[in-house]
């Protein structure tokens, strides 16, 4: 459900400009993140992420708040653009994980970064290993940190379909890790 | 008779552990083993990733320009990426070529016949 007072915000955005610039600071990170992790560059990201704003406000007007959060209408423009952006390169997703793990890392537990890095690339090759909609599932559930109900309404499945996806491609990830001689525990 | 038993014992433990293991890929058969571990470490894996400030700030202006056009009743366009613009260019270039040449050669054809 929308809140209250983001409902206002949406309505007050239909006809003020600095209302949906408001919108947009709130939406702008977990939207680019998202596309992030789909597309893998951040040159992509970028233009996703414009233009998944930019059309949002050109269809403002057509937002209605039926229950769903706006962020969950904000996520359906983001991952029409990037399905569109795959169809177009015939791409796979490139999820760009090294860096952003091995930095947190290092201030930690500088020991420990050779081996953290050879697994996380490993990981990040089971990931890609992965189908598309699996993919984008797991990116929602751990980037996003959506319910199976929010992932279902972006990716126009049931909430059973969701948890029952996300069930199969959890034990296909540990199968292919382990075949990788590479447990998970 | 038992050792005869024991490869015939062994295949339908294998089968058994088979079917069991596509069953709970299924997700019909509860897993014996918990799935939380996993989880964790693709959560540590996959971070949220924010924009630039530079990128940001410059969207969230682009946007409010945008915004305040559309409130004038112009029409909201995403601009086009200079790449884009580029490609569509030259597209338009090659094309114009083409006709200017079709348009050449078919006028020096037609003033041959006409002498």
């Amino acid at each position: 459900m929308v809140e209250q007072g983001e409902s206002a915000l949406i309505q007050a955005a239909k006809v003020d400009p600095n209302a949906f610039s408001r919108l947009y600071e709130l939406y702008v990170d977990r939207i680019y993140s998202y596309i992030f992790h789909r597309v893998g560059n951040v040159h992509d990201a970028e233009d996703l992420t414009s233009r998944t704003f930019f059309r949002a406000l050109s269809h403002l007007e057509e937002y209605e708040d039926k229950g769903a959060p706006f962020s969950a209408w904000l996520y359906r423009i983001a991952h029409n653009l990037v399905a569109n952006w795959h169809r177009d390169r015939s791409r796979r997703p490139v999820v760009a994980l090294d860096d952003l793990v091995i930095h947190g890392l290092l201030e930690e537990r500088p020991d420990v970064v050779a081996e953290s890095k050879d697994n996380v690339r490993m990981l990040t090759e089971v990931i890609h290993k992965l189908d598309i909609t699996r993919q984008e599932l797991l990116v929602l559930k751990f980037t996003e940190g959506l319910s199976n109900a929010e992932i279902g309404s972006i990716m126009r499945r049931s909430e059973g379909a969701i948890k029952s996806l996300y069930h199969r491609t959890l034990l296909a990830m540990r199968k292919e890790l382990l075949k990788r001689g590479l447990s998970a525990k | 008779m038992r050792g005869a038993l024991q490869p015939a014992q062994a295949r339908l433990a294998y089968l058994g552990s088979f079917v069991g293991q596509q069953l709970q890929e299924a997700g019909l058969l509860p897993i014996s083993e918990p799935l939380e571990p996993l989880e964790d470490v693709v959560q540590t894996a996959l971070h949220p990733v924010g924009p630039s400030p530079s990128f940001r700030e410059n969207l969230r202006s682009n946007l409010l320009i945008a915004a305040e056009r559309k409130m004038t009743g112009l029409v909201v366009e995403y601009p086009r990426p200079f790449r884009e613009g580029i490609v569509l260019g030259l597209s338009m270039g090659l094309l114009a070529t083409i006709l200017a040449t079709l348009a050449l050669v078919f006028r020096s054809r037609f003033s041959q016949h006409g002498r």
